[in-house]
């Protein structure tokens, strides 16, 4: 009944939306079609960057002005059929039959004519106004099929036009011709029956015989079976793809982050510096300052800092993606993956963990299967992201000299271990009885193309950009006005940051006791505040530990070198109040700095940026601007047990807030809650069973990890009744829509 | 026979696909359906996962999944 009175309601909207001259248009197609290409090469703006309603499958929509008329293009998500047994047909069925639009453009790879025909079928006999394109007309004929493109027109009875959608001309001419042809609105009977198909068994019988005699064929091998045969040889396979994983995550990160030191100088200055002098001037209070510049400035600077790994990592991926290797990868991966429960395709973001676990869990979208996705989110934040390599490195050079890489190279192995351990364990509680699916499509190769690539990746980081700064900026403000509120004698201050007196920091040493089990001595609270401030972004630890320990010297009066006074001398300079010039200097710097890190790629043969682990404490030092000062205080800290079991808990504790963000997007607040718990708790776990067993000898602390190791999987079993109740009333809805 | 059990290049008519098949929709919008030719491309070692050739399409899929296609009349 209701579903009823919505058809209606929307027939009316759009009768009275035909009056003003916007023609909408539903652009749709298997995915690899060509569809998004087309809509790349026609729409001029991408302007609308959003989701379907109630699901995460993106929406974008573009507009242009052609021949005098406003088009608006809506690009529907890529389906095979318009049968409602995903996500993405579900959408695509629905607003084919009730949406709001005047003509689809059905995409058709022509190369592949008669599997793209059964969406076609579909649309015409559930839709209206069906424009057909045949995109990839020159791979086509490369491949030596020749298409009756009149015969075809003739046997569905709509317009049918050749098109080589990457192409400007081809697409435009296209367009135009299909726009012409839609004015005449002639009625045209189809050559076939399409209302009598049945069933889609009957739908395949009617197009094997169309394509029998609209498509003429030669026997010609494709460049797509010629490359198959090298890529996926018995022995070059392998090699092949751990070479084009390496290459991504190379330059992801490695060019990436010469882009870092840029976004972090410049929003740092003109966000929190320049704002915050000028809030001043303007006569707010101190309190208000805090709030906009230290607060929420400071969560912009720090999503800011996140754009160019996150950004390369998309445009490597979009790169992967578009040439249709990545299938290939995903073929090449089930193998292992498939002993952890999960699904060739989902190696490909657990691999962009390691650079940034925020596209990682964004990538999860490709997953058909939501167990599959979910797993996948649960296991991402273990594979060790960039961020944390700092950390590593820092405490490498105080502790383990020459034996850094090996070091750091276990702590990504333990990262690694502990995603398969997520993996079986999800596998075991909240996913029981859930295979994995694997059935993926390989598209042809084609020469990914530069223009799609940047599109593509910019309309990607936009929408990461949306959701993680919402976020991020309200936790981080709270972070940010914690660490600057200090309270004294009664009397609330600001202006406290990483000092002893701020909130945070009372915090900190009201959590130190916590992390007395694995090490970290209640003398040694730096340690256990830098814990909170990672919350931001884990390299933030390495700031906060370094201004920290510069402080309690400070105070104990045991400065001793010049390094360290210098040190104290450059944190505390205070932001001059009388300074309101807009940053130019700062905005300088920055572009300097991209110069500095471009230089610094090729000068240091810094292949993973793992070179910096290995290098001496004044080189690490100097990278990670702090002063050498900071080895003394670690070395008087930590013992080197201490320090590994640190740097664990850094690994695998509480994933960074822009992270929390994504995984909310992408599983909702109750799986998001149980992964922060999980990861936390999983971490206490870790560094105090290794620091017990390998120093500590408290059987105590001992058997604490053991029990909590048991809560967790308690608390997955629990959680295991609430999702499947959830999932249960998902599938009700989806029931009763059907 | 089973379609798993064809070898790397040879090809067979798909007969029928079993109804207990969990990837039974997603294959039949794939076009694997009765009387199509389905073609083995690629199986990795062990056997799983498969690459086959139906119609244009390269598909890659798991053993199990085309263990409950039948097909006949293998060829080369």
């Amino acid at each position: 009944m209701s579903k009823f009175d919505k058809k209606n309601c929307c027939c009316d909207k759009s009768d009275e939306k035909s009056v003003n001259s916007e023609l909408r248009i539903a652009i749709a197609g298997n995915p690899n079609s060509g569809k998004t290409s087309f809509f790349n090469t026609v729409a001029k703006r991408s302007n609308r960057v959003g989701n379907w309603p109630g699901v995460t499958v993106e929406k974008i929509e573009g507009s242009v002005k052609f021949k005098g008329r406003n088009l608006r293009f809506i690009d529907l998500p890529g389906t095979y059929s318009l049968s409602p047994d995903t996500e993405e047909q579900k959408i695509a069925e629905d607003f084919i039959k009730n949406g709001e639009y005047d003509l689809i453009f059905s995409i058709v790879d022509a190369s592949n004519l008669a599997r793209n025909l059964l969406l076609t079928l579909q649309m015409i006999e559930k839709g209206k106004n069906v424009v057909v394109f045949l995109n990839m007309i020159d791979i086509a004929k490369k491949n030596g099929q020749i298409i009756d493109v009149q015969r075809l027109s003739d046997a569905l009875g709509v317009e049918v036009f050749p098109l080589v959608a990457v192409n400007k001309k081809s697409a435009f001419s296209a367009l135009e011709a299909a726009l012409l042809s839609t004015e005449k609105k002639k009625v045209r009977e189809a050559g076939i029956d399409i209302k009598g198909i049945r069933s889609v068994e009957d739908a395949y019988k009617i197009i094997d015989s169309l394509c029998n005699s609209v498509v003429k064929k030669s026997k010609r091998e494709s460049m797509t079976d010629k490359i198959d045969r090298v890529v996926l040889n018995k022995f070059a396979a392998i090699p092949i793809f751990l070479l084009s994983m390496y290459a991504v995550f190379w330059f992801a990160i490695n060019v990436g982050s010469v882009f870092i030191d840029f976004f972090d100088i410049v929003f740092g200055a003109i966000f929190v510096d320049w704002f915050g002098a000028l809030l001043l001037r303007i006569g707010s209070p101190e309190w208000l300052k805090v709030i906009l510049a230290d607060g929420i400035g400071a969560g912009i600077q720090t999503v800011a800092t996140f754009i160019p790994v996150v950004y390369f990592m998309f445009l490597m991926m979009s790169i992967l993606e578009d040439s249709g290797y990545m299938s290939r990868a995903a073929f090449l991966a089930d193998k292992v993956m498939k002993r952890i429960g999960l699904p060739g395709t989902s190696f490909v973001p657990l691999i962009v963990g390691f650079g940034c676990t925020v596209p990682a869990i964004m990538g999860t979208r490709v997953l058909s299967s939501r167990s599959d996705k979910l797993k996948t989110i649960f296991m991402a934040p273990f594979m060790s992201c960039g961020a944390r390599l700092p950390v590593y490195a820092l405490f490498c050079a105080a502790f383990f000299g020459k034996f850094s890489g090996l070091v750091v190279f276990s702590i990504y192995l333990v990262g690694v271990f502990a995603a398969i351990l997520t993996g079986l364990l999800l596998k075991k509680t909240l996913f029981k009885g859930k295979g994995s699916d694997f059935f993926i499509e390989l598209p042809q190769y084609h020469f990914p193309r530069a223009k799609n690539i940047f599109k593509f990746s910019g309309i990607r980081l936009k929408f990461f950009l949306k959701k993680a700064t919402s976020v991020v900026v309200i936790a981080v403000a709270i972070l940010g006005v914690m660490n600057s509120i200090g309270v004294s004698d009664g009397k609330v201050s600001f202006g406290n940051e990483d000092s002893q007196g701020s909130l945070l920091t009372v915090m900190g040493k009201g959590i130190a006791p916590v992390m007395k089990p694995a090490g970290i001595e209640e003398e040694n609270w730096p340690a256990a505040v830098a814990l909170f401030t990672g919350l931001f972004a884990k390299e933030a630890i390495v700031g906060t530990i370094n201004s920290l320990y510069g402080q309690l010297d400070s105070e104990d009066g045991a400065a001793t070198n010049v390094a360290m006074a210098n040190d104290i001398a450059e944190m505390e300079t205070p932001i001059e109040v009388a300074d309101i010039g807009f940053p130019i200097e700062a905005i300088g710097e920055g572009f300097v700095s991209i110069w500095e890190n471009f230089v610094g790629i090729f000068t240091s043969a810094d292949l993973l940026g793992a070179g910096m682990v290995a290098e001496g404490q004044d080189v690490v030092a100097e990278e990670l601007e702090t002063g050498t000062a900071v080895f003394y205080h670690l070395q008087r800290n930590f013992t080197g047990v201490q320090a590994y079991a640190y740097l664990l808990f850094v690994l695998l504790y509480f994933p960074c807030l822009a992270v929390v963000g994504a995984t909310r997007k992408e599983a909702g607040w109750f799986l998001t809650v149980l992964m922060i718990f999980y990861t936390t708790t999983l971490a206490w776990v870790v560094s105090v069973l290794f620091y017990q067993i390998a120093e500590g000898h408290n059987f105590l602390y001992m058997g604490i990890a053991l029990i909590l190791a048991a809560v967790i999987y308690g608390v997955f079993k629990v959680s295991a009744l609430v999702i499947g109740r959830q999932e249960v009333a998902k599938q009700h809805i989806i029931e009763e829509t059907k | 026979m089973k379609a798993s059990e064809l070898k790397e290049g040879e090809a067979g008519i798909i007969k029928n696909i079993e109804s207990a098949c969990i990837q039974k929709d997603k294959m039949i919008d794939f076009g694997i359906v009765n009387g199509a030719r389905i073609m083995i491309l690629k199986k990795l070692a062990f056997g799983d996962p498969i690459l086959i050739k139906i119609r244009e399409t390269l598909v890659a899929l798991r053993k199990k999944d085309l263990s409950c296609v039948n097909v006949e009349g293998v060829d080369e």
